[in-house]
């Protein structure tokens, strides 16, 4: 039987609909086929400079003196990602011998060609590089990459500016803190965590700043400061304390509250009417309260809210001011059934520990 | 109108349907192809050496068990290897008929414990809490049965964290699962909810509750499964997803924040489709709400699971699927072209009404006709088999635009041999097996309407990859 699809429109449209569909199929398959050879060239390729180069690095940065081989333009991509897992996993003085090699092999300004218009994986390698490098030049690039690609890009350029020149980079990058909203606290935490103190010094005074002028970003600026960890104590913690009558900044100034000559301040906030503040309270209250602070967690320990009890309870039965006796004292003493409970759960968990 | 007439409307009907459904997916694809490549190039520096930030939010794991007394040790026991700075693990065995609690209280030294809690969401009563003496993070709640969903919400009562992880009894998770998993909520402050893609486990190899070896099933079904896994995942709810209208996060493998499911109400007990039912409702009270909010699909796989190598039980699966689907979308039917509806209500729902939930009625109905009129001599031999060739064509077109997917991003099934056997896979899926499927469908669809209730999903477990 002939195939006559220009007798009726109907067998007309199917018919082209399928053969579409069919020769994108076999198109798909072809380009699946392609991609697979050359994922496999690429993992080979991959595979041979890793066992050539991993070991020339490891015995140069042990301190040998070591020839290495020329490197062909198509494996370099593969050799920055290489360098850029050495430079990550080492400290100290292996990271300027790291950096000699890239000098030596005169590839900066390759990595830079890369940055400007490479792929977007090949952009991130570049950015991260030059940093690791400190290589000047790019530094113009990197501020626009800051300022203006798209997250990933972004942040790994700033990262390459704070790397490159910390204090230069603070009038560009910390704007950005506050400006650049995708930037998520997890990877500035971890970026903040790395970066010279002179960076820090100066965000800190930023922070400070915000604080007096009670900027509208200022709680960005703060859960950055408790995502990085900051030890030191800072006044604007127990101005804000004073003054703020925000519950988001309070509760984040207790967190970051570490000094126990302020402890006052966190007695004031036993009552407050947000529950967040209380629960804060509570946790701060175990950290740095004393035997005076008996009756406020008490007081905290017969509060509505579920999670402001348990830090209370979690409090009084960690305390070192109150022996197991006298907990039991307390338990015996109170009336609400809620508190007593809580009181009862936290005892027995610490029995169990 | 005539019988010529009713035919030809016929005809075009069904070509149309089928033609605009798969337009809606080579969209989805195409969107998802973009999606996809950018994820993968800005995790060209993700395997370099992290720091923790110690910014990742605790998490409670919730593991509903029912009648796994041969497995649950063992599952817990690799939960319990999970690379993720802070968590706690919290079973609730759901009045289990065999051992299970019996086998948790040995393998793990329960004891029971004077837990206070708070109950925010209503649960069926609990007997007991229980706490391990030997591992800090390990809780075993004891309960009345009332279900998956019961047991979720009487899971999330109990549980200390601000996020919590459902996880059926039997998933297989990866070493980094949770951490990929929370990745987006550190990212966005607005995210409530994340979901990842959930593989096959079947031919793979399992040693002490982690993969080892990632392979193909021997079994034909199970095969199908895996390229019906990768075109849900890869396109399908990646492709929402970048669209902001994801609304289906895998039971088997997600997390969510928990004062929002808590403000929700939590999981529905009288559904089949908890899983779905949950986000749909996230998305229709948070946008009636007018609060913002994301639902985030993540494209790594975070989670294998064993699927039927059976065609029975695969039925009863997918018939309860369509039950869930049918169920939730009608529960949350005022989501459809809602004032402040956005993407979920505007083109999610819709295109799941239409595609998903009246889909196996017309496909099957498509199917039956156009034989009929092929065997009554009503269009001709050409016209039935062209109707064929533009159906099966696009089907196919679809699965291997999957496998696409599968190849630039994660490209798991190495070996050349996988290849052949997923594009097999590919073929077979199409002669037979898809119109199987939407005949099943139809039969949820059915149940549905009966209002048959079933509580556990039940499925028989081969666990062939399993190494002991």
């Amino acid at each position: 039987m002939a195939l006559d699809v220009h007798s009726n429109p109907f067998i007309y449209y199917a018919f082209w609909s399928g053969v579409t569909a069919c020769s994108i199929s076999l198109l798909i398959i072809c380009v699946v086929i392609a991609l697979r050879i050359f994922l496999l060239i690429q993992e080979r390729s991959q595979q041979q400079l890793l066992e050539l180069w991993r070991p020339l690095i490891a015995k140069e940065l042990s301190g040998d003196q070591v020839k290495f081989p020329e490197l062909s333009k198509n494996m370099m991509i593969h050799f920055l990602h290489l360098w850029l897992h050495f430079q990550e996993s080492i400290r100290g003085d292996s990271k300027q011998k790291l950096n000699q090699l890239l000098h030596n092999k005169n590839l900066l300004p390759l990595v830079h060609q890369k940055l400007l218009h490479g792929l977007l994986q090949h952009q991130l390698i570049a950015a991260a590089v030059i940093g690791h490098a400190r290589y000047q030049e790019a530094w113009d690039d990197l501020v626009m990459m800051a300022r203006n690609r798209p997250t990933a890009l972004s942040m790994v350029s700033a990262r390459a500016l704070m790397m490159i020149d910390a204090e230069r980079s603070t009038s560009i990058v910390i704007p950005l803190l506050v400006k650049r909203r995708d930037w998520s606290y997890g990877k500035l935490s971890a970026m903040l965590k790395e970066v010279d103190p002179i960076f820090l010094t100066y965000f800190m005074i930023e922070v400070s700043e915000a604080a007096k002028r009670n900027e509208p970003y200022l709680i960005r600026l703060l859960h950055l400061v408790e995502a990085f960890g900051h030890k030191q104590h800072f006044p604007f913690v127990t101005d804000l304390l004073k003054n703020s009558d925000k519950p988001e900044i309070v509760a984040s100034c207790l967190r970051m509250l570490n000094d126990p000559n302020s402890i006052d301040l966190v007695r004031t906030r036993v009552d407050d009417k947000d529950f967040g503040v209380r629960v804060q309270v509570a946790k701060t209250l175990k950290r740095l309260g004393t035997i005076n602070d008996v009756a406020g967690l008490l007081k905290l320990l017969q509060s509505p809210e579920w999670w402001v009890r348990y830090r209370a309870a979690e409090a009084l039965v960690t305390s070192p001011f109150i022996t197991s006796i006298n907990l039991l004292k307390i338990q015996s003493e109170l009336k609400d059934k809620f508190a007593i409970d809580m009181l009862h759960q936290a005892m027995s968990k610490k029995r169990m520990l | 109108m005539t019988w010529h007439n009713l035919i030809n409307f016929s005809q075009w009907f069904f070509l149309t349907y089928f033609f605009v459904l798969n337009i809606g997916y080579i969209v989805l694809n195409l969107l998802s192809l973009t999606v996809l490549q950018r994820y993968m190039a800005s995790k060209v520096l993700g395997n370099l050496p992290q720091i923790y930030t110690s910014l990742e939010p605790p998490i409670s794991i919730l593991v509903p068990a029912y009648n796994e007394e041969s497995t649950i040790a063992a599952s817990i026991r690799s939960m319990m290897q999970l690379d993720y700075p802070e968590y706690e693990i919290v079973v609730i065995n759901d009045g289990s008929k065999d051992q299970t609690l019996e086998e948790l209280k040995k393998e793990f030294a329960l004891e029971l414990f004077p837990e206070v809690y708070c109950n925010r969401i209503k649960g069926k009563s609990v007997h007991g809490i229980y706490r391990s003496t030997i591992q800090n993070n390990l809780r075993v709640i004891d309960k009345e049965n009332g279900g998956k969903a019961d047991a979720l919400n009487v899971g999330i009562n109990v549980s200390h964290y601000p996020l919590f992880c459902g996880v059926d009894a039997d998933t297989i998770l990866q070493r980094d699962s949770l951490k990929r998993v929370v990745h987006p909520f550190l990212e966005d402050h607005r995210v409530v909810a994340t979901g990842g893609t959930i593989r096959v486990a079947n031919g793979c190899e399992v040693d002490s509750g982690f993969l080892t070896k990632v392979g193909l099933p021997k079994n034909l079904l199970a095969l199908i499964q895996v390229v019906e896994y990768l075109r849900a995942f890869l396109f399908g709810r990646l492709g929402w997803s970048a669209m902001s209208g994801l609304l289906i996060i895998s039971g088997a493998f997600g997390v969510f924040r928990k004062d929002i499911v808590i403000k929700v109400g939590g999981y529905c007990t009288d559904t089949v489709g908890e899983d779905m039912e949950l986000v749909v409702r996230i998305h229709r009270l948070m946008r009636q709400q007018r609060k913002p909010y994301k639902v985030v699909f993540l494209a790594d796989p975070v989670a294998w699971t064993e699927v039927p190598e059976d065609i029975r039980t695969l039925q009863s699966q997918r018939i309860r699927w369509q039950h869930g689907l049918a169920e939730s979308l009608i529960r949350n039917f005022s989501l459809m072209l809602s004032s402040n509806g956005g993407v979920p209500g505007w083109l999610a729902f819709p295109f799941m009404m239409l595609f998903e939930w009246f889909g196996p009625i017309f496909e099957v109905i498509g199917y039956v006709l156009m034989t009929i009129f092929f065997l009554t001599g009503l269009i001709s031999g050409q016209a039935f088999v062209i109707f064929l060739f533009a159906v099966i064509g696009f089907g196919i077109m679809l699965s291997v635009s999957s496998l696409l997917l599968e190849e630039i991003s994660f490209n798991l099934y190495k070996k050349p041999t996988h290849l052949l056997w997923l594009l097999f896979a590919i073929l077979a899926e199409n002669f037979g097996y898809r119109q199987l499927n939407s005949v099943w469908r139809l039969m949820g669809l059915l149940r549905w309407l009966t209002g048959r209730k079933n509580k556990w999903g039940e499925m028989k477990r081969m666990a062939t990859w399993q190494k002991e």
